[in-house]
């Protein structure tokens, strides 16, 4: 299981001094002392691992994966990569819960889920039902859960015939990732709208879920399943010139870091998709260091309050989205000052971490409600199910809300 | 290459130096991006303002101001930037820090006299007043707070090597309500807890019995984490009594306040913060990049026409990203924070351009508590903070190093690591 890869994130640990600057940046660990906090977790409890051996602890489950600490450790200690990779090992030694490998399966929920629609919704929204989902599962009854669409992002796709352009200035392929196909076509929809008008050529290609649900539930081989896949599908057209956009701020991220360094994926493929995928924001923020961004605006009267996904500031290219937002006419752009909304994926909706998460994400709250804003704007769709369920404030990917300035 | 993002002004650090650079160039309305391969010095220091703290014999100084100037030493970097640079800095960032509801008092031609952790006298420049009751030249006795359960303060060593310096004190036991209690407790935990009002009016009620008699009490640096000094000020009110601040191991509270009214200020001005990437590696104004690895030889040659960089490289999660800027400050630090690195003896590198580091034959002295020539290695620069090579020629026209990546500075030894700093940071945006 543990490939060299994999090792060489964990002997990360070897250059952590003990400074505890991860400590005084992880957003669980400022909520409950149930967490010991990325330090001894992660390098720490690393020199009493053996490679390929079980985690020495149970805490380390507490990590909710935001990845806070990674980036603010000035040494390169990939503090929460080796936690993910202690509690897969320690899934493998004490059993994965029927309910992780449920959260786990985005892909087979969405398309069971997407096929009875809108029947599907019923166990979602009914409390009866939520309330035995927690009790029989560990599934937060009160966690928000999206609704399954009607009608798929791909079968949009196929009819719209938004596929068929021959030249663009960039070709790029769309990795719409679960949610947008099952849960938000909305967002898809607005993203190829926006890439066309910017004269781009869109493709859908074959593609699945990117598997980070898995591996934070600790199924790493049915994870690297589908990285394998992904990459066997998508490195094809990297290589005819294609570039990688996604609106699923987790799924770019788990093409360009979690394949690499969690799930120890070696070789050229890897590489390749790594390098070529960007965030969406990402790839509007490049098109227009070259003079090819369409900046021509539709007035978007708004209050918006924008919300940097943890994930997304893992990818470490700043803040394009809100940046580019705060320049459409009319709109008033609050950003929140919080690290992470605590849900973390599926880390909030189980029953054991839901009161975590809800104390992680209190700042989050706040500043939204203080901003007073019509929208949230946010890059990750578990973050915007979990935002917009508990402050009531509806939210969009911050796409769609371009799409609006455009007019399209 | 073609660029990702195109700024005014990239900075490369995001320690003391960076950040205070980073909040100059924003407010001068400068397109500004600080970005750092993680947090750096705030958050290991303990949030005050050394300038020149010991001289050459490593005696305590008392009128930093009157040191530098009676020993000028021209290749240090707090004399290039000169002294009405370090008297402006200063001053700015006193105002910074005012405006944030943090004030630093203090002032260049007078030091505290601080005690530390350890029960040492620590001379430093300007301190939050959350620390200036600590000064040990104060009449009176001290009262040092031992916290059953925090293990990162021992007021009981403090106290015994404070007693034994001539500066009496004493220990008294404080309960924490409502620490962790399944894990051990850090500094940041603690002071989250009296950011609370509540929290710090059930401590005050608790604690009044205890410290009967005591007039001025020393705790660790935990009151509070939100950048004003109000926990502070509502518990030495509550408690009627003098009370002050010691900076203990990281990460350092009174650090985090510092780092988080820059980057407030800075965001404030339309600036941004990225922390995460490395920078490992240039663009050429002809568009081609380079790593500092093939740079340790092409840009140590003598050159006689400064070039121009074109941006920074970025290590994103998906691989190298180039930013685009027209004015590069490397704010790096030295061997410490990554600015410096030395694979194999004799052979230092500095990581971003592969710039000539000045350097010593010998690097190290027998004893620890020597002073180091290694200290003094790095980067040397001109008076406008543009490094040079070493026939003081600038190497690039638009880039500037400040801060720790400096040559010619023991900046432990000499108690000078903030004001140098603040002074260079402060040089190098005036000569933008």
């Amino acid at each position: 299981m543990t490939s060299l890869h994999m090792l060489d994130t964990q002997l990360t640990s070897d250059v952590c001094i003990k400074c505890n600057i991860c400590t005084s940046a992880c957003p669980v660990a400022a909520v409950t002392d149930l967490f010991p906090g990325p330090k001894v977790v992660g390098p720490q409890a690393q020199r009493f691992r053996e490679p390929g051996a079980a985690s020495v602890d149970h805490a380390v489950d507490y990590c909710s994966g935001c990845g806070a600490c990674s980036l603010v450790c000035p040494h390169g200690v990939q503090i929460a990569e080796m936690n993910i990779i202690a509690k897969a090992e320690m899934a493998k030694r004490d059993g994965i819960p029927l309910r992780n490998r449920i959260l786990g399966r985005s892909e087979l929920l969405g398309k069971l889920g997407s096929l009875f629609a809108p029947l599907s919704n019923l166990p979602v929204q009914n409390k009866v039902l939520r309330g035995l989902g927690e009790r029989l599962l560990g599934i937060s009854q009160a966690a928000p859960f999206p609704r399954f669409a009607r009608r798929t992002f791909r079968s949009w796709f196929e009819r719209s015939g938004a596929g068929r352009d021959v030249m663009g200035i960039y070709k790029v392929v769309y990795f719409h990732g679960c949610s947008t196909n099952y849960y938000e076509p909305r967002v898809g929809q607005a993203a190829v709208k926006v890439l066309r008008l910017n004269g781009c050529k869109v493709s859908i290609a074959e593609q699945n879920c990117c598997g980070l649900p898995l591996q934070s539930n600790g199924e790493f081989s049915a994870a690297r399943g589908y990285a394998e896949a992904n990459l066997r599908k998508l490195a094809p057209y990297v290589r005819a010139g294609y570039v990688i956009v996604g609106t699923s701020t987790s799924c770019t991220l788990t093409f360009k870091h979690e394949y690499r360094s969690v799930l120890g994926i070696q070789g050229a493929e890897a590489d390749l998709v790594a390098e070529n995928t960007y965030d969406f924001f990402e790839f509007l923020q490049k098109l227009e260091a070259e003079g090819r961004l369409n900046t021509v605006f539709r007035p978007v009267r708004e209050r918006i309050v924008y919300h940097a996904p943890c994930q997304f500031r893992t990818h470490a290219v700043g803040r394009p989205a809100a940046d580019l937002l705060r320049r459409i006419p009319g709109v008033t752009l609050i950003e929140t000052q919080a690290d992470c909304c605590g849900v973390a994926g599926t880390y909030g909706l189980k029953v054991e971490k839901y009161q975590i998460a809800t104390d992680v994400g209190q700042k989050a709250f706040e500043d939204i409600r203080a901003a007073q804003a019509a929208r949230i704007a946010c890059d990750s769709e578990t973050c915007r199910w979990w935002l917009a369920g508990r402050t009531g404030v509806p939210a969009a990917h911050p796409v769609e809300i371009l799409a609006e300035a455009y007019g399209i | 290459m073609t660029a990702q993002s195109r700024y005014d002004v990239i900075v490369v650090g995001a320690g003391l130096a960076g950040m205070f650079a980073g909040a100059l160039a924003a407010r001068r309305g400068a397109r500004t991006l600080v970005i750092a391969r993680g947090l750096g010095g705030t958050h290991l220091g303990p949030g005050t303002v050394d300038v020149r703290g010991y001289d050459s014999a490593r005696r305590l100084v008392n009128n930093p101001e009157a040191e530098i100037n009676q020993k000028p030493g021209q290749r240090h970097p707090s004399m290039l930037a000169g002294l009405p640079a370090l008297r402006e800095a200063l001053a700015e960032f006193q105002k910074m820090c005012a405006a944030a509801g943090y004030p630093l008092i203090g002032a260049l031609d007078e030091n505290f006299f601080l005690p530390t952790a350890m029960g040492a006298v620590r001379p430093t420049c300007l301190a939050p007043e959350s620390f200036a009751a600590g000064e040990v030249r104060q009449t009176g006795e001290l009262a040092l707070a031992r916290l059953p359960g925090f293990r990162d303060f021992f007021a009981d060593l403090m106290a015994a090597n404070l007693s034994a310096a001539g500066y009496p004190a004493r220990v008294v036991s404080l309960d924490l309500l409502g620490a962790p209690i399944r894990r051990d407790s850090f500094a940041t935990d603690l002071a989250r807890l009296f950011d609370d009002p509540g929290y710090r009016e059930k401590v005050a009620h608790h604690w009044r019995a205890a410290l009967k008699g005591v007039t001025r009490l020393g705790l660790p640096a935990i009151l509070g984490l939100r950048e004003t000094d109000g926990a502070w000020r509502d518990l030495r009110a509550r408690l009627d009594i003098e009370l002050f601040e010691i900076p203990i191991l990281p990460p350092s509270v009174p650090g985090m306040r510092l780092f988080n009214i820059l980057k407030k200020t800075l965001e404030a001005a339309g600036g941004r913060v990225t922390i995460g990437p490395g920078i490992k590696g240039w663009v050429n104004a002809d568009h081609t990049s380079q790593s500092r690895m093939q740079s340790a030889r092409t840009v140590a040659a003598r050159t006689t026409t400064a070039r121009i960089a074109a941006g920074v490289i970025a290590e994103t999660a998906g691989g190298p990203r180039y930013y685009a800027a027209r004015h590069i400050i490397l704010a790096t630090g030295s061997f410490r924070h990554g600015g410096l690195e030395a694979p194999t003896k004799g052979k230092i590198i500095e990581t971003v351009f592969g710039l000539p580091v000045m350097t010593n034959e010998e690097w190290f002295a027998p004893l620890y508590s020597e002073a180091q020539p290694y200290a003094r290695f790095g980067v040397r620069v001109n008076e406008k903070m543009q490094p040079v090579n070493e026939a003081g020629e600038v190497i690039y026209e638009n880039v500037f190093a400040v801060g720790g990546l400096l040559a010619g500075a023991d900046r432990n030894g000499e108690g000078s690591r903030e004001g140098i700093d603040l002074a260079t940071a402060w040089a190098a945006i005036s000569n933008l």
